[in-house]
């Protein structure tokens, strides 16, 4: 049966976590309990053991993941060393092309106009006093041409609409004839094959009934002749 | 002359506000140490520089949280034991099934050289051996052992860092002992 002290007091008593007098307590009891004293030697085998570790270097390998941890906060040169300024430096060479390609857009972004008259130069953005320069000639008469155009544009679709008409009409009335000589062709074709047929009726009806006398004949000359041997 | 704390403070302070070079200089203080601590919670070299790279990683993300009420080197490693959980449940360290196996000493060898190299190969061996022994822990018990052997924290600590009573705390360094004096016993037990 395992001592209830060994576990109550054991653990802390090897990592010297006990309070001075139950430290005390626990020796006290350790003298009279060979169950405690040889789970206490033990114990302390196994802290010995892990003790007995001594930090080791980081491996070749852990280059790449230092460079990644260092990086974390921006490049790092392969001394390890890194360069405060958060812009890094640039000959002009390497900005001149990036500022002069920024300017131009910004120009066209603007609608900037530089211009050079007698009374001097000026410059100008957006385009919108030349806009308002236009006149109301101007716009009338661009307007009458866009109504001209919308009129042109109507007529021609009329004249596209009719034609189509006409070429489904046509269409029609020829498909219209052909279907009627087509119908013309079927019944007078119809009406040859039921006289021919009743012409061979009537044949094979006169035929049956010119069996039929003959055979009436013979039956009284049969009759005939019967009577004549009695 | 300003103490460590005082200076982990003053390096924090300053990478937290953008610069770099504190950042280097935190990282070449502290890598060692999480790099040995990650070693023996994952017992392999490879997994324990994974670890140290997601604890910086953790580190570095959390910065300006760091208020300073306690010691960078605790905050640090509460990162490590939380991080060190999630690649526990991730998968299961190799070392267990090569504990005490014939290994090549040399691949052992740091990349630094050691001013002795006899006695680093002696001591890569009894590394090689604590982490085997570890290795044999669940990871609850292998974090408390840590935290108590080697991090010398109190019970009180440990159960407050991984919110559990100050006596299951003891338990389970208690389980733990018991469980590496058995492995140790079996492992050098004459045939």
């Amino acid at each position: 049966m395992q001592c209830p002290e060994t576990a109550r007091c054991l653990p802390a008593y090897v990592v010297d976590e006990l309070v001075p007098s139950e430290r005390e307590t626990f020796e006290a009891h350790l003298l009279g309990c060979g169950e405690c004293s040889a789970e206490l030697a033990s114990f302390a085998g196994v802290k010995n053991a892990l003790h007995a570790w001594s930090d080791t270097p980081l491996p070749a390998s852990a280059a790449a993941h230092r460079e990644r941890v260092r990086a974390l906060a921006g490049p790092v040169s392969s001394r390890g060393t890194v360069n405060e300024s958060r812009w890094p430096k640039l000959n002009w060479w390497q900005w001149a092309p990036s500022a002069i390609s920024f300017v131009l857009l910004a120009i066209l972004l603007v609608d900037a106009r530089f211009l050079a008259t007698d009374d001097g130069f000026s410059l100008s953005f957006g385009g919108q006093d030349n806009a308002n320069k236009t006149t109301g000639a101007e716009e009338m008469i661009s307007r009458e041409e866009v109504q001209q155009l919308i009129t042109r544009l109507e007529q021609r679709q009329d004249q596209n609409t009719i034609a189509l008409m006409q070429a489904v009409l046509s269409q029609t009335r020829e498909s219209n004839e052909a279907s009627f000589q087509q119908l013309f062709a079927f019944f007078e074709q119809q009406r040859l094959n039921d006289l021919e047929q009743v012409r061979a009726s009537y044949d094979q009806l006169a035929s049956s009934d010119f069996e039929t006398l003959r055979s009436l004949q013979q039956l009284a000359s049969y009759v005939s002749f019967n009577e004549s041997v009695r | 002359m300003a103490s460590i704390i005082d200076e982990d403070q003053a390096l924090v302070a300053a990478a937290a506000a953008g610069s770099k070079q504190a950042w280097v200089d935190l990282v070449a203080r502290y890598e060692s140490r999480i790099y040995n601590q990650a070693l023996r919670l994952t017992g392999n070299s490879a997994d324990a520089l994974d670890l140290m790279q997601e604890v910086f990683i953790g580190v570095f993300k959390n910065l300006h949280r760091f208020r300073g009420e306690s010691k960078f080197s605790s905050w640090v490693f509460r990162i490590v034991h939380n991080k060190s959980i999630d690649l526990a449940r991730r998968w299961r360290p190799p070392v267990q099934q090569r504990q005490f196996e014939d290994t090549d000493d040399l691949a052992l060898l740091p990349s630094a050289s050691a001013n002795e190299p006899d006695e680093r190969l002696v001591q890569d061996r009894i590394n090689m051996q604590v982490q085997a022994l570890l290795a044999e822990l669940p990871i609850e018990q292998r974090l408390v052992v840590e935290l108590k052997i080697f991090q010398s924290q109190t019970f009180e600590e440990i159960g407050v860092l991984q919110d559990i009573s100050e006596n299951t705390a003891k338990t389970r360094f208690y389980s733990a002992l018991k469980k590496l004096k058995n492995v140790s016993e079996k492992n050098y037990a004459m045939p």
